[in-house]
């Protein structure tokens, strides 16, 4: 299991979802970093995963808007990668993410007709090639 | 177990996370040859799951990854559009560009006049 900061995690998952175009499933899980969890990475780590310090403070854990990191891990075949998102990283992460999913996940079917909201760019492209072909 | 519409699955998921946020996952597999997403949310005891092959749906999924996510961290999700927000990234450029351009499309001489008014 490969252990990676968030923005080189989305450029790896990039890759994974390039190598899948001919055989296999890329799997992406997401969870909450709780205190427990948060204790034994830091075991296995020898530190505190970035945004778990508020969480390991036991004052802090009373309040109500305490922040988790989230893990997430992908795996494609043999191929394992996780990260831990900070709370303060989250925009970064998610622009990342949502950037790699529009540009891999094109195997989807789009409807024929003409339809008003586009998702991506290609499938504006694709839809207008349909119009234009019929 | 597998639910056909994509707002109940969305309202189950966050249900089912808003309940036991310590223990609950969401995965999700995607097979490229088949053209296929899959969603599955579950917490060890109860399991929703989605199955689609839409392109119309990759949105959805999106803001689903973003509401979830938002969850996980117990982070509000106010995403401001228009630029009162100083600190986003991407709308610092346009706030910046603005006065850059009105400064260089009209000929020097009015630069002058505005130096004038500005020692004045």
């Amino acid at each position: 299991m490969k252990e990676l900061d968030p923005i080189a995690f989305t450029v790896e998952l990039g890759r994974f979802y390039e190598q899948s175009r001919t055989n296999g499933t890329v799997s992406v899980t997401m969870k909450r970093m709780t205190e427990r969890r948060l204790f034994k990475a830091s075991r296995v780590k020898k530190e505190i995963p970035k945004g778990g310090e508020a969480i390991l403070d036991k004052n802090r854990m009373k309040d109500d808007d305490i922040e988790f990191p989230c893990l997430v891990r992908a795996t494609y075949k043999n191929n394992k990668i996780s990260t831990i998102v900070a709370p303060n990283e989250l925009d970064k992460f998610q622009n990342a993410y949502s950037t790699v999913i529009r540009a891999y996940m094109d195997s989807l079917k789009k409807k024929e007709r003409t339809r008003k909201k586009a998702k991506t760019a290609a499938a504006a492209v694709s839809s207008s090639q349909q119009q234009k072909q019929q | 177990m597998y639910i056909s519409n994509w707002d109940e699955f969305q309202k189950a998921a966050e249900e089912l996370y808003t309940a036991s946020p310590e223990t609950t996952r969401y995965v999700s597999g995607f097979r490229h040859t088949d053209g296929e997403l899959i969603l599955k949310v579950t917490d060890d005891r109860t399991i929703i799951k989605y199955k689609t092959n839409q392109a119309s749906d990759l949105r959805k999924f999106t803001n689903l990854n973003l509401s979830l996510m938002s969850k996980m961290q117990n982070k509000s999700l106010e995403v401001p559009e228009q630029t009162e927000v100083p600190t986003s990234g991407p709308q610092i450029p346009k706030v910046v560009s603005a006065p850059n351009s009105a400064k260089s499309s009209p000929a020097p001489q009015s630069r002058k006049k505005k130096n004038n008014k500005r020692k004045a």
